[in-house]
C-alpha cells in the first residue's frame, strides 16, 4: 500500500465520519435552529477531504479541478445559505406563523390539473383523475368546506374512476 | 468494489436521518434536513463520479451544489412569509 | 446629483472605469471557462469568449445601476487566518456538544445574542461590511447570523455553545460604540 492509498483512504474516512457526524446532529439537536449549526462542518470539512483525496490520486486534472470548484463552492455558499434559512426560522418565529396549507394545496392542484390533461392513457388517467379528485377533496376541506370536500371524495375516489374502468372494460372486452 | 464506491455506499446511509428529520419534523426542521441531504448527495456525487472513472459526473456535483444553494435559498425566502 | 452639462474628463474617466470593470470581469469568467472545459480547441474558446462577454456586459450595467454596493478593505484580509482557526474550534465545541447530547444524555441547547452593531449607510463600503460579517459569523459553525436590524441598530447572532462574543464581534461592537450606537448590555436569549 503506497502512502498515497493511505492518505487517500485516511481523507475519505475523516471526510464520511464528519458527514455522518453532521447528519446526526441535524438529526438529535432538538431546536431546527441548533440542527442548523451542524450543516457547517458538513460543508467545510467533508467537501475539503474529499477534493483533497480526489486531488492526490488524479492530481490537477479536470477530475482534481473540478472536485476543488464543488468543494470551494459548498464553503462559500453554505453560511449564505445558513444565514437565509437562519432568518426565515426567527422572522416565522418571531411572527408567530404557521405552515399554510392552503398555498401548498393551490400550488398542488394547479399543478395536478395539468397532469391529469396530459397523460394519455385512459388508464394511466384514470388513475391520476382519481388521485386530483382527493386533491380537491383536501382543498375544500383546507377551505372549510367540509360537505363539498366528503361529496368529491366520494366522486374522485370512487365513483369517477370505476365508471371510467367499466367503460374501459367494456371497450377493450368488445375488441378481444 | 474501490474506496470511492465503499464511501460513497457510506455515505448515502447519512441521508436516512435527513429523511427522518424531513418527514417527522416541523417544517422548518425539514428544512434544515433538506439543507443537509444536498450537502451529502453533492459529495455522493464527487465520490461516484471518481468510483466510476466517469468525467462527466464531477459536472453534476458541481451543478448540483450550485442548483441546492438556489433552491435552499428559494424555500427559504418563501417560507419567510408566504407560505 | 448637481450639474447640468457632465464634465467630459469626468465622463471619460468613468468609461474607462466601467471598461476596466468588464475587462476584469472577462477575463476571471474567462478563466473559469478554461478551467470547466479544460481544452483549447477553438469552438470551445470561441465559446468561452462570447459568454464571458455577455456575462461581464451584465455585470457592467448592474454596477452602472448602482444596485450592489460592494467595495470592501485590503486591510480586511488580516481576519482569514483567524476565522479558518476559528472554523476548527467551532468545529470541536460542536463535537463536544454532540457528545454530551448522545452519549451523555444532555440537553443541548443553542441561544441567540444581540450584539451592538453599526449599520452604515448605502455605500460600497458599509455594505461590504455588513455582507462580509454576516458571511464570517455564519462561516463558523458555532454562530450564524438571524438577523441584521437597520433601526435597532444591533446583529442578532444565534449560537450553539454559548462563548463570549469573538474578536470579530468585539471589533464590531467598538465599531458600533464609535458611531454612538449602545445597548443596555449583550443581551443573552434563549430561543
Amino acid at each position: 500500500m503506497s502512502v498515497q492509498t493511505i492518505l487517500v483512504i485516511a481523507l475519505l474516512t475523516f471526510g464520511v465520519a464528519v458527514e455522518l457526524a453532521c447528519c446526526v446532529g441535524v438529526l438529535v439537536m432538538e431546536d431546527a435552529l441548533d440542527k442548523l449549526h451542524y450543516i457547517g462542518p458538513a460543508a467545510i470539512f467533508g467537501p475539503l477531504a474529499i477534493a483533497l483525496a480526489i486531488v492526490i490520486r488524479e492530481g490537477l486534472s479536470q477530475a482534481g479541478i473540478k472536485s476543488l470548484l464543488t468543494a470551494g463552492l459548498l464553503v462559500t455558499v453554505n453560511p449564505v445559505l445558513t444565514h437565509a434559512t437562519g432568518r426565515a426560522l426567527y422572522i416565522r418565529r418571531r411572527d408567530h406563523l404557521e405552515p399554510e396549507p392552503q398555498v401548498t394545496i393551490f400550488l398542488l392542484v394547479g399543478g395536478g390539473a395539468p397532469l391529469v390533461v396530459a397523460t394519455r392513457d385512459p388508464l394511466r388517467q384514470a388513475i391520476l383523475a382519481s388521485f386530483f379528485g382527493i386533491l380537491l377533496g383536501i382543498l375544500f376541506f383546507v377551505l372549510q368546506a367540509p360537505d363539498v370536500a366528503l361529496s368529491e371524495i366520494v366522486i374522485g375516489a370512487v365513483a369517477l374512476p370505476l365508471m371510467i374502468l367499466l367503460s374501459l372494460a367494456k371497450i377493450r372486452g368488445g375488441e378481444r | 468494489m474501490n474506496a470511492w464506491l465503499i464511501a460513497a455506499t457510506v455515505l448515502l446511509l447519512g441521508l436516512i436521518p435527513c429523511g427522518v428529520v424531513m418527514r417527522r419534523g416541523r417544517v422548518v426542521e425539514a428544512l434544515v434536513g433538506l439543507q443537509m441531504a444536498g450537502v451529502v448527495q453533492t459529495l455522493v456525487l464527487l465520490l461516484l463520479a471518481e468510483g466510476y472513472h466517469r468525467p462527466p459526473f464531477f459536472d453534476l456535483a458541481l451543478v448540483l451544489a450550485l442548483l441546492a444553494f438556489a433552491g435552499g435559498l428559494v424555500f427559504a425566502r418563501m417560507l419567510e412569509r408566504w407560505v | 446629483m448637481a450639474g447640468s452639462r457632465p464634465d467630459p474628463e469626468v465622463e471619460e474617466r468613468t468609461r474607462q472605469h466601467h471598461l476596466l470593470f468588464w475587462l476584469a470581469w472577462w477575463a476571471s469568467l474567462f478563466v473559469g471557462w478554461l478551467l470547466l472545459v479544460d481544452t483549447f480547441q477553438w469552438e470551445e474558446l470561441l465559446v468561452g469568449v462570447g459568454a464571458a462577454a455577455i456575462a461581464a456586459s451584465v455585470a457592467v450595467a448592474v454596477h452602472r445601476r448602482g444596485y450592489i454596493r460592494f467595495w470592501p478593505r485590503a486591510g480586511w484580509v488580516r481576519y482569514v487566518p483567524y476565522l479558518a482557526w476559528t472554523v476548527v474550534v467551532d468545529t470541536g465545541l460542536l463535537a463536544v456538544a454532540l457528545w454530551r447530547r448522545v452519549l451523555l444524555r444532555e440537553l443541548v441547547r443553542g441561544s441567540t445574542i444581540r450584539v451592538p452593531f453599526y449599520h452604515g449607510g448605502d455605500n460600497g463600503r458599509d455594505g461590504a461590511r455588513r455582507a462580509l460579517v454576516n458571511f464570517s459569523v455564519s462561516l463558523t459553525p458555532n454562530t450564524f447570523v438571524l438577523d441584521i436590524d437597520p433601526e435597532g441598530d444591533t446583529l442578532l447572532v444565534h449560537q450553539l455553545v454559548s462563548r463570549p462574543p469573538d474578536r470579530l464581534l468585539e471589533r464590531q461592537r467598538q465599531l458600533a460604540a464609535q458611531h454612538g450606537v449602545t445597548l443596555r448590555d449583550d443581551k443573552r436569549e434563549d430561543t
